[in-house]
């Protein structure tokens, strides 16, 4: 749905975007991470045209962005970081302009701006003037003008800054029902939590390169990371996992092992009832489900160790 | 056509209140010049049709000028200009939407002035029918003259500040007076004016010249338009206005200003008129426009790299302007010397030697390691260059020294010019200098590439 080859952009004296390339599938829900200045909100811009990339080409449902950048604003929603809202309009005015500006028919904006203002939970602020609202009433107001026409792909910079936990819980929701009707979304955020909740990928942008872009989804069932946790020292750990089949991957630290595991779980149950049969005081053992936060920790020190 | 920008704009400016109010303060204002200018001899009628057609200016010229510059900029400083440039309007509908929309509250005060100095006016209808026409089109002028700033500003990395757009109302002022000055009066439709061999009032001249400028304008706002929501584009347009305005600046050549042989009388003075008009828009481009190294950068790398479109479409105008000048001054120069002296033809060689040189020195600014205010410094420099050092080399009596600034009219073509050239050559230096000294190498091509 979006691809990228090349992409480079410079900024006076700085090179934001270095080489890169990437294919996202549809209807997949990617984090785009990074630390601060690692080119996200370059990256999301130049998807978006708003900014002209120096070389490499990018596409997005098959148009060529540099050659039909209006066609692909149809085709787009875009939350900026640092949006603005017509202060003086009424929500559903705000509503009905997003939704006039990209070209919906003037019979299907009363329904568009109804579906959109329902899907945000902002309906009963229609006829409150968009200055007048909360910020995070005004936050869920900008994503619901990103989304009015429907896009085929949301590019979501930071939308969850300034809303509460109950909201950042329904946009979670929110965003994975985006996916399962068949929206494509790439959403940066540095809140990794948040986005563990709704991603299917992640991107790790570093100093303007990608360094990493894969799945999220958890280990296939024969293949799952583990963690163990003596109480207290004695045994040498890394040798007795080390000695036991399906075991690989052994990281120790201190009295806590982490190793990949090749079994199901009546395997591991054998796995467990032999550790303690050597004599290992185990005080917890199971399975370490993979987050986004160990994706991002695990490539960006990889990433450092390798530069 | 439904223009969903167009409409924001009536939804915000057009509310029920003002509505009402326009009506009623410019009435009451029209009704009170009516019955204190009516006399037993007076018809009242005429004066408060003269006072709609000053308030229809006053309207759009003062309050529309701003308003219209507001219309990208209050864009820019809400936030709200991506979700713009994200629309899928095109540029079109974005351009007369905010050229119309912006100041349509000031659109529709005019209105009914317009109204009323049609109704109630002495003059014969025609005549204040072309009079309305021609403000206007002068209001369209400026409100696209607004916007083009400001969209200039924007494409520069910068905002026009509020206080700036104050001023804009104030510089529309003092480019309307002397027009409407000239324009509303008995003596505009009798006087004639001479542009080539036509010979129209001067009404007709100013009317016919407003409205062909106002179109320009008008398409200059939907050519940067075009450029902010990314839509590719060539040159040409600016070619052609910058190829009108140099036609229209030499018909104005009035018959007794011609030089040289009666044969050719004109020629000359019409040709040195057009160059002087790209040479000037050479200079107010070069500070409108970004001069950052990424730009001459990013030029290269399409050069470079067979990108043909993409090297036109973000080619400077300024630079495109240049080879334009070039071959004005050529052909003065190629005049025969009973046409053009070779006084004269030193004097435009120099001025073209200058201006190398002041574009040279802006680059070599903006090529600096601190380029922040580049064209400012760019201005005092050329102030300096222009103005103080010529003027402390002629206190001190040193003529050689005043060569370097200005062509000078009292020696052979070489010693005039070789300063001049001298003083290009060293700027054109410190520029390519200065670009070395950036250490910018060409982008790494892309892997699939």
């Amino acid at each position: 749905m979006i691809e990228a080859r090349g992409v480079t952009f410079e900024y006076p004296g700085v090179r934001a975007l270095d080489d890169v390339s990437f294919a996202l599938p549809s209807r997949s829900v990617t984090a785009l991470v990074g630390p601060n200045g690692a080119g996200k909100t370059t990256l999301l811009r130049c998807i978006a045209a708003l900014d002209e990339p120096l070389a490499g080409n990018i596409t997005v449902d098959g148009v060529d962005v540099r050659r039909n950048p209006r066609l692909c604003h149809e085709r787009i929603g875009y939350l900026s970081d640092f949006f603005g809202l017509y202060d003086a309009l009424p929500a559903r005015r705000c509503l009905e302009y997003a939704a006039a500006a990209h070209r919906l028919p003037a019979p299907e904006l009363p329904a568009a701006v109804a579906r959109a203002a329902q899907r945000l939970d902002i309906a009963e602020l229609l006829e409150q003037r968009a200055g007048e609202l909360s910020r995070g009433q005004r936050q869920r107001l900008a994503i619901a003008q990103a989304i009015v026409h429907e896009p085929r792909v949301l590019l979501l910079d930071e939308p969850a800054s300034g809303l509460d936990p109950d909201a950042r819980l329904a946009l979670s929701g929110l965003f994975r029902q985006l996916g399962e009707q068949g929206m494509t979304l790439l959403v940066s955020s540095h809140i990794l939590a948040e986005l563990d909740e709704y991603c299917s990928e992640i991107m790790i942008l570093r100093r303007g390169r990608l360094i990493e872009h894969g799945t999220v989804e958890p280990p296939a069932p024969s293949q799952r990371d583990l963690r163990l946790l003596l109480s207290h020292a004695g045994a040498d750990l890394a040798r007795a996992l080390a000695e036991r089949p399906g075991v690989s991957d052994v990281r120790v630290d201190g009295l806590e092992a982490e190793f990949r595991f090749a079994g199901d779980v009546a395997a591991q149950a054998e796995l467990l009832r032999a550790l303690l049969a050597d004599g290992l005081p185990v005080a917890a053992f199971g399975e370490e489900r993979t987050n986004l936060q160990d994706v991002y920790r695990e490539r960006v020190r990889t990433a450092g160790g390798a530069s | 056509m439904e223009n969903p920008e167009f409409r924001r704009h009536v939804w915000l400016e057009l509310t029920p209140h003002r509505l009402v109010a326009m009506p009623l303060t410019l009435g009451l204002l029209l009704a009170f010049i009516y019955l204190t200018a009516t006399t037993a001899e007076f018809d009242g009628g005429a004066a408060a049709a003269s006072a709609a057609l000053w308030i229809f200016g006053g309207l759009l010229i003062l309050w529309g000028t701003r308003l219209a510059g507001d219309a990208v900029t209050e864009e820019v400083r809400g936030r709200t200009w991506d979700q713009q440039r994200m629309s899928a309007l095109p540029p079109w509908q974005l351009t007369w939407g905010k050229l119309l929309g912006g100041p349509i509250f000031p659109w529709y005060g005019a209105a009914l002035c317009a109204c009323v100095a049609l109704t109630l006016g002495s003059a014969p209808l025609p005549r204040r029918a072309a009079e309305v026409a021609l403000l206007a089109a002068l209001a369209v002028l400026l409100h696209a003259a607004a916007v083009i700033t400001s969209l200039l500003a924007l494409r520069k990395g910068a905002t026009l500040p509020a206080r700036t757009g104050g001023l804009l109302p104030l510089l529309a002022f003092f480019i309307a007076m002397p027009v409407l000055r000239t324009t509303l009066t008995d003596a505009a439709w009798n006087e004639q004016l001479a542009w080539f061999g036509l010979r129209p009032t001067l009404f007709l001249a100013f009317l016919t010249s407003m409205l062909a400028f106002a179109g320009w304008a008008v398409l200059g706002v939907h050519r940067l338009m075009r450029a902010e929501l990314q839509v590719r584009g060539t040159p040409l347009v600016w070619l052609a206005f910058l190829a009108f305005s140099m036609t229209w600046a030499a018909g104005l050549v009035p018959p007794e200003l011609g030089v040289g042989e009666p044969s050719t009388p004109l020629t000359p003075t019409r040709l040195l008129v057009a160059y002087a008009v790209a040479h000037g828009a050479i200079y107010a481009l070069a500070f409108a426009e970004s001069k950052q190294p990424v730009v001459f950068r990013r030029l290269l790398w399409f050069h470079s790299h067979g990108q043909r479109e993409r090297f036109l479409d973000e080619l400077p105008l300024w630079l495109v302007s240049v080879p334009v000048a070039g071959v004005a001054v050529a052909a003065l120069v190629l005049q025969g010397e009973p046409a053009v002296s070779g006084l004269q033809k030193q004097t435009v060689v120099g001025l073209a030697l200058l201006g190398t040189r002041d574009l040279a020195l802006l680059l070599a600014l903006n090529f600096g390691k601190r380029a922040q205010r580049a064209d400012v410094a760019g201005l005092v420099y050329l102030l300096v260059l222009y103005a103080l050092a010529p003027g402390v080399a002629n206190a001190l009596g040193l003529d050689g020294l005043r060569g370097f600034f200005w062509p000078r009219a009292d020696v052979g073509p070489l010693a005039a010019l070789a300063p001049l050239a001298a003083g290009s050559l060293a700027a054109v230096a410190l520029a390519w200098l200065r670009w070395r000294a950036l250490g910018i190498s060409a982008p790494r091509p892309p892997a699939d590439a």
